[in-house]
């Protein structure tokens, strides 16, 4: 795939077609795809730098623009949203560690802390954190 | 003119900025078992208590186990998205229909085509100057301004007209609005009363689809309280559900605009940057269409006055010297020049092209008419300028929120995908789903760093890349 990219390294078509191909693969969340565009994204850089089209590229960018920006924005909702399932997975993983240490008859039958184990989770304050 | 520089600039500030907010939650994951951990999450985080009635809503989140609360926090976060992305769709819509008012007609006609009516209208004078008493000359001059009029008029009747339908629009969703709250109050009186402590299975299913439902209308918060409750607010914090009570939001009419309230307070303003539905129709009532109205006034009166004056400092056809007389209707004000703008001469002789005190065949006040449409005569710009910066706001904006709308779509389909691979997985599943995405969002930071990096390099070489 790196190599199909390196023969078109012409800078209009490589870097507007490389956006949108990212833009998509991190909808999808297709990692290998992104790592490939990645890749493929330092070897287009290196070429230009080393050709001296760069500021050509950057003339091609402006036509990318729009996809560059949705690109940028994407990525940012793609951080938010990546942070709270961390957060999230997180949490169950010190509540999966909480109830292996747990007394057995503190855990409920569905799995939940029973009343005895509650007093772990005091209600929170207003400006905690 | 904005660079694609300054675009990129934008965009990484927004990236390290949420780098930030991700070094803090870092922090926050030590804290992980501690239940006040949603405050932190973006939008519903440091809600401020509520008092009803001296009662203090929004303190004492209770958690109902870690599935459930990853379940609702995740649904929280993907209500939020959509109510953004709700919002940012009805805004694309109405900005979409607002922007056709000023796309020129298909064909060879230049009807609604108010560019070409102003380099008309001006050049009309020039092309007297050639022949000040010909009489077929006069006419095109009277003709193209009747075109501007009409076409100028016609575009802020229709924005005029868009605006109370937006207005109606948003009333509607304020009554669906008030159907959804009455329904999640009756629900979540039913929970506390059924379920107080365990979870409520349909009836909680019920009242998520309802959030759903309503998120897709209006910007809200969302309070657990006690025994499974749940408090209800708009994103601006007027209380809208209080476990079993529903606090309906009416309607009044301010100025001839429909206003919103909820017990008494005005919360309009609030609503339009809230989110939701309503808040893409608020913003567009309130803020995209007075904004281009203003401006297409501007431009009305602006013609309107200079022409008008330059006409009446002149000679026309018939002798009248100082006196000919008005060419459109005199606007007595800003506000309002544009769907009023008309031509009022009807004669071709009062045009008067001829200069103060000279021979009806002199040709010097078509020449100072013919300047004005090169003058800087709109706010220190010229009629066109004045237009194209007008229409190019316009275009701006509704690249904006295409942009803004597709980034949301995109995060709701991330999210959707993420709460549908995470339901009954494994822990472990879930830590190999969680780097996949994180690998995912690298490898698209490392494209954008590189992207940004030619850039760099291409300011580096002095190259001017301006985007519009």
């Amino acid at each position: 795939m790196t190599m199909e990219w390196q023969d078109q390294l012409r800078p209009g078509v490589a870097l507007k077609g490389l956006v949108k191909e990212a833009t998509d693969a991190l909808i999808s969340m297709d990692a290998e795809r992104l790592a490939e565009l990645a890749r493929c994204c330092a070897d287009l850089n290196r070429e230009l730098q080393e050709s001296g089209k760069t500021a050509e590229a950057a003339m091609e960018l402006r036509s990318a623009a729009g996809d560059v920006k949705l690109l940028g924005r994407v990525l940012f909702e793609t951080r938010a949203n990546l942070v709270v399932l961390t957060r999230l997975h997180l949490l169950r993983l010190q509540r999966g560690k909480l109830l292996a240490f747990a007394p057995q008859d503190c855990v409920s039958e569905d799995g939940g802390m029973k009343n005895r184990w509650k007093f772990m989770e005091r209600p929170c304050e207003y400006g905690d954190n | 003119m904005a660079t694609i520089n300054s675009a990129m600039s934008l965009i990484t500030g927004a990236l390290d900025a949420d780098q930030a907010a991700l070094n803090v939650t870092s922090n926050n994951v030590a804290n992980a078992s501690n239940e006040s951990y949603t405050r932190e999450v973006p939008n519903w985080a440091e809600n401020q208590p509520i008092y009803v009635n001296g009662v203090s809503y929004g303190q004492g989140v209770t958690v109902t186990g870690g599935v459930s609360q990853r379940d609702l926090v995740l649904n929280q976060r993907l209500q939020q998205q959509q109510q953004l992305g709700a919002s940012s769709s009805s805004l694309l819509t109405a900005l979409t229909s607002i922007e056709n008012n000023f796309t020129p007609a298909s064909g060879t006609s230049t009807s609604g085509d108010i560019g070409t009516d102003i380099t008309n209208f001006f050049d009309s004078y020039t092309q007297l100057e050639s022949s000040p008493t010909s009489n077929s000359l006069r006419q095109q001059v009277l003709s193209s301004a009747t075109q501007l009029a009409g076409d100028i008029s016609g575009a802020a009747n229709s924005l005029n007209a868009q605006q109370s339908s937006l207005d109606q629009s948003a009333a509607t969703v304020a009554v669906q609005v008030n159907a959804i709250t009455a329904s999640l109050a009756q629900v979540n009186a039913q929970i506390q009363s059924l379920s107080p402590t365990s979870d409520a299975g349909t009836l909680e299913d019920e009242r998520q689809s309802d959030l759903s439902q309503l998120s897709q209308l209006i910007g809200i918060n969302e309070i657990t309280t006690e025994q499974n409750g749940m408090s209800i607010t708009t994103t601006g914090g007027q209380l809208l559900v209080s476990e079993g009570s529903s606090f309906p939001i009416t309607t009044g009419s301010v100025n001839g605009v429909t206003h919103f309230f909820v017990n008494g307070t005005d919360i309009t303003s609030a609503l339009a940057s809230g989110g939701g539905q309503l808040g893409g129709l608020l913003t567009a009532r309130d803020q995209s269409i007075p904004t281009t109205l203003a401006a297409l006034d501007q431009l009305a009166y602006g013609i309107e006055t200079q022409v008008n004056t330059v006409n009446n400092a002149g000679t026309d056809l018939d002798g009248d010297n100082g006196n000919a007389g008005n060419i459109f209707n005199a606007p007595t004000q800003v506000t309002g020049s544009a769907a009023a703008m008309s031509v009022v001469m009807t004669d071709p002789n009062k045009i008067a092209a001829a200069g103060s005190g000279l021979g009806t065949g002199d040709d010097s006040n078509a020449v100072t008419a013919a300047n004005l449409g090169t003058s800087a005569i709109i706010n220190g710009e010229t009629p066109s300028n004045y237009y194209s910066n007008l229409v190019s706001t316009l275009g701006a904006a509704v690249s904006e929120t295409t942009t803004q709308n597709s980034a949301l779509t995109a995060s709701v389909s991330q999210l959707q995908t993420q709460i549908n691979s995470l339901s009954g997985v494994s822990l472990d599943d879930e830590a190999s789903n969680l780097e996949e995405f994180q690998r995912s969002y690298q490898a698209a930071s490392q494209v954008f760093t590189i992207l940004n990096s030619v850039m760099a390099s291409a300011l580096n070489l002095g190259v001017e890349t301006a985007v519009s």
